[in-house]
């Protein structure tokens, strides 16, 4: 009966537990609406102004919570750029939520230490550089990360160097976060630290690293992908070169990888071959129709479909002309893609 | 959240009485969105979802101009697109389209169904107002 | 409380059954609410992500279909409107009888696809493969019947393009940032090979052109309890399992998985009752037999809602099915069992899986039976009789209530306090039958399992709220 009556009596424990937790988040969630009705309006309009003195609007804020109105601060903020045009930055200021970030940086709890980062980073805050940059080697994914966004925030010409070599080796950074931090450097500070991370890499790094040329300045990095696609030979790499090509690379090369021995890269070859649209680069291009691999004669025929100077009527003749059935399927699949059957 | 406008009689507002619709899911950006058009004087009729910006376009008479998200639930932007080039009276109205999508494949095919003009998130709400009030100018001269 | 020392060894192996599953069942709890509280300290930060680029990783969404005509067209419309960069849905139309095919034909302008077709894993033949007109990244596959919704996805691997695909459910419920949420594992670690999700129950909730738009309790008592069962068996099951990689079933209902990796081990089972949990229990098996690192990952949101039956009869279909796939899966996969390489899958949660859920509910029945006999004829006390059936019972709501506690600590799905304190009485009150039934309904199955016999279907009777629209 003991057992029975424990047991019965734990349950209640639980719901009684539940019962609390439901009444909090009731509480949290209504004050938050009551914060968000206020501090909204001052938000939206400040980023209308080069300057803001509604002094009495951030009075009637200042009753809530630092930390909640912080984190509505950054809310609003992963909305808008653009800071130098108007004065949302300036109410952080005039609110004194730069302390605050500061002090939740040190916490212990992962919530407080990832608002401090996203906030440090809003706020341009150079003072917290060093500890920033301290977190890069956090054990925690998502604190490291989000600790490389705020320094490409603060002071992209230090950041980008440091973050870059890093990016390889911490696989656990979602890739289209490591692509936004690159983003919110820009072009003119990424492209050198990528370029020199790529040569200075191995052939598996590199490749990975290429994935990010978007966030690069083109013109430049193709001199360096030519130079890798001679002097290289880990397919893995080759393939990642072949398809970060922006501009053009010497034909020679594309012939050359055209029949390179493993398929992604003949894949990536026939890819880059249709980009470039070219009259002379057919000749490589239709014995790839009849590559062993699907993949190679998906991308051939989507490249040949491509050419600028094959019109519908060329392309339906071509089909028809092929003698090998797995290229004439492959064809008649591009041709129904683009809408050409 | 119901915001209180103040009107900045030092800004240059539009026409009185332009409209807009807005739609897009993230309810944070309809409500920025609503009040930066509202204190330019603009009537604002907003949708968090394709459906009910569908009913809206097939139902209303046309607004002045349509900001709007690709990706939302229901009816997806670009079909709002497609719906309002199609329709009979909404045909001509501008639409700039606000979308988390970058690359050049998405922007480019939100120009060939009919968009007028693309901006990405986040985006700075002084140029959102200024790509707004040029594509009302340009609709004006038309 | 000296009768417990008087135990013969019959009792003690009763007693101790239950001791040994409600701690087990308690570690996974504790292992649950810590990943839980990691995870949502991060959510915040990364949930509201709306920017996109070409680094997100393009899926291809399969949905396999037998004659679906009542819902099909709703349930595509629905995967074409989900918040994701890049995605193509594939419907495989696996032979069906109705009208289905010609429903997908005229709504979505189909015309036919002169697709390249090749045969990477096993499936029956495929007549024509067709186009969107109004959806570029629409497909659908018309195939022969292949006799299982294995055959049919495989079908759908078969054409789809893309590195990861998602398996879904023709039935299923989605909400807009699914897909996204479900991806996720597959960017924060390149080792993840498949994730599921949390399944919830549709029953109640308001569904406007399939996706979710108000969640409320169901009506109907059993699809209340299974609503109980849901949370206990995704929270803090897979959650709890997740956190040693070691979940052994991804969902049907919704699962993404890497393409070459299902490839790789030669795509879904035809003839499998369960293929979910084949196709997992395959993968880690395959994975740490080559010794390569891997990751069977889970996300904790509700992402996918499904409609529970709300009569015993398809429940009760609905059950044996389970209990004999579970059977076939772990039986097929026996040399994971206590592999050296097989780690915590083959060292602990196969065979917790052996004993507790396959053949616990035997050992669970018996132990009921022996004690009311033994006490009827006077081998034990009436008092020790009390105190096991005390401890089955209510250890038993013990634990659906801490799942309803880690639900409140995360999601609070359930919008209204009534909502919370209605499931805290189901909690209570399933366990006193209705616990009993599912036991009886199990063994069924176990048996039919050790028998060899396919268990039949359940025609699933559709509730209203999801017919609408």
């Amino acid at each position: 009966m003991i057992a029975a009556a424990v047991t019965v009596a734990l349950t209640l424990v639980l719901l009684a537990y539940s019962l609390g937790l439901r009444i909090a988040h009731i509480l949290h969630a209504r004050d938050l609406e009551r914060l968000r009705a206020r501090c909204w309006p001052i938000f939206a309009e400040a980023t209308m102004h080069k300057t803001c003195d509604s002094q009495s609007d951030l009075r009637t804020l200042r009753h809530f919570s630092r930390i909640k109105l912080l984190r509505e601060w950054c809310r609003f903020r992963a909305l808008i750029r653009g800071e130098k045009g108007h004065a949302f930055k300036q109410l952080a200021d005039d609110l004194a939520l730069l302390p605050v970030a500061r002090r939740l940086l040190r916490r212990r709890s992962t919530g407080r230490k990832l608002l401090a980062l996203q906030a440090l980073g809003f706020l341009r805050d150079r003072e917290s550089l060093q500890s920033i940059e301290q977190l890069l080697r956090h054990p925690s994914v998502s604190i490291s990360i989000t600790a490389a966004t705020a320094l490409a925030h603060i002071d992209p010409k230090r950041a980008i160097p440091l973050i870059v070599p890093m990016i390889a080796k911490h696989r656990s950074w979602p890739r289209n976060q490591v692509g936004r931090i690159l983003n919110i450097a820009g072009p003119a500070i990424v492209t050198g630290p990528l370029c020199d991370a790529i040569e200075s890499s191995d052939p598996e790094e590199a490749a990975y690293l290429l994935q990010f040329y978007e966030s690069a300045a083109l013109i430049d990095m193709d001199s360096l992908i030519a130079k890798l696609l001679v002097s290289e030979s880990d397919p893995r790499l080759l393939a990642a070169g072949l398809k970060s090509v922006r501009g053009h690379i010497p034909e020679v090369i594309i012939k050359r990888l055209a029949q390179h021995k493993v398929w992604y890269v003949r894949m990536q070859a026939a890819r880059l071959l249709g980009r470039f649209g070219r009259r002379e680069d057919y000749q490589i291009l239709e014995p790839l129709l009849s590559d062993r691999e699907w993949w190679v004669r998906y991308r051939a025929a989507q490249a040949i479909t491509g050419l600028p100077f094959l019109g519908p009527n060329a392309l339906r003749k071509l089909c028809d002309r092929q003698k090998d059935r797995f290229a004439q399927d492959m064809l008649r699949q591009a041709l129904a893609e683009a809408r050409l059957i | 959240m119901t915001p209180t406008v103040n009107l900045d009689l030092t800004m240059p507002a539009f026409e009185p009485l332009a409209t807009a619709l807005v739609v897009d899911d993230d309810e944070d950006i309809v409500y920025l969105l609503r009040h930066l058009l509202l204190r330019d004087g603009f009537i604002v009729h907003t949708a968090t979802n394709g459906r009910d910006a569908r009913d809206f376009i097939a139902n209303s008479k046309p607004t002045d101009i349509v900001i709007m998200d690709l990706m939302m639930p229901y009816v997806s932007g670009a079909e709002l697109i497609t719906q309002i080039r199609e329709s009979r009276d909404w045909k001509d109205v501008p639409v700039v389209v606000l979308s988390g999508k970058v690359t050049e494949r998405d922007v480019v095919h939100a120009f060939e169904i009919g968009a007028n003009d693309y901006v990405t998130k986040p985006y700075n709400p002084q140029e959102l107002r200024a790509r707004i009030k040029r594509q009302l100018a340009l609709q004006r001269r038309a | 409380m000296t009768a417990i020392l008087q135990l013969g060894a019959i009792e003690w192996v009763f007693f101790a059954y239950f001791i040994v599953i409600y701690f087990v069942y308690g570690m996974l709890n504790v292992f649950a609410v810590f990943r839980i509280r990691r995870y949502l300290e991060i959510n915040e930060f990364t949930a509201s992500e709306n920017v996109f680029s070409s680094l997100d990783i393009p899926v291809s969404v399969i949905i396999p279909a037998y004659n679906e005509e009542a819902s099909i067209v709703t349930s595509v419309r629905a995967m074409l409107q989900v918040e994701y960069p890049d995605y193509e849905v594939i419907v495989v139309n696996d032979g069906s009888t109705d009208e289905t095919l010609q429903k997908l034909v005229s709504e979505f302008m189909l015309q036919p696809f002169p697709e390249a077709y090749r045969k990477r894993v096993p499936c029956a033949a495929v007549r024509k493969i067709y186009q969107s007109a109004r959806f570029s990244n629409l497909r659908v596959i018309d195939k022969e019947n292949g006799g299982s919704k294995a055959d049919a996805m495989n079908a759908g691997i078969n054409v789809c393009r893309f590195p990861l695909f998602c398996a879904v459910d023709a039935d299923s419920i989605l909400q807009s940032d699914s897909l996204r949420r479900a991806v996720r594992p597959f960017l924060e670690d390149p080792d993840t090979i498949a994730t599921g999700g949390t399944v919830r129950i549709a029953n109640g909730c308001t569904v406007r052109g399939g996706f979710l738009e108000s969640v409320a309790l169901p009506t109907n008592f059993l699809a209340l309890v299974q609503v109980v069962e849901y949370l206990r068996a995704f929270l803090y099951g897979r959650m709890g399992w997740a956190e040693l990689n070691a979940v052994l079933i991804i969902s049907g209902a919704f699962g993404v998985f890497d393409k070459e990796a299902v490839v790789e081990v030669g795509g879904y089972h035809t003839t499998a009752i369960g293929e979910d949990m084949e196709l997992t229990l395959r993968l880690h098996r395959h994975f740490s037999e080559s010794g390569r690192d891997y990751n069977i990952s889970f996300v904790p949101d509700p992402i996918c809602w499904t409609d529970a039956p709300e009569d015993l009869a398809t429940l009760e279909k609905q059950r044996i099915r389970w209990q004999h796939g579970l059977g076939q899966s772990l039986s097929m996969h026996k040399d994971l069992f206590f592999n050296w390489r097989s780690g915590p899958v083959g060292w602990l949660a196969m065979p917790f899986f052996l004993i507790f859920e396959l053949f616990g509910p035997l050992v669970e029945l018996a132990g009921y039976v022996y004690m009311l006999v033994a006490a009827f004829n006077g081998w034990i006390s009436w008092d020790v009789a009390g105190i096991f059936f005390g401890l089955a019972i209510g250890l038993g709501m013990l634990l659906s209530t801490g799942a309803l506690v880690l639900e409140e600590m995360s999601f609070h799905v359930y919008p209204r306090v009534k909502d919370l304190l209605k499931l805290f009485l189901v909690a209570v009150l399933e366990n006193f039958g209705y616990r009993q039934l599912t036991l009886i309904w199990r063994i069924k199955g176990l048996i039919g399992w050790l028998r060899g016999k396919v268990p039949e279907w359940g025609d699933m009777k559709r509730s209203a709220s999801l017919t609408s629209e």
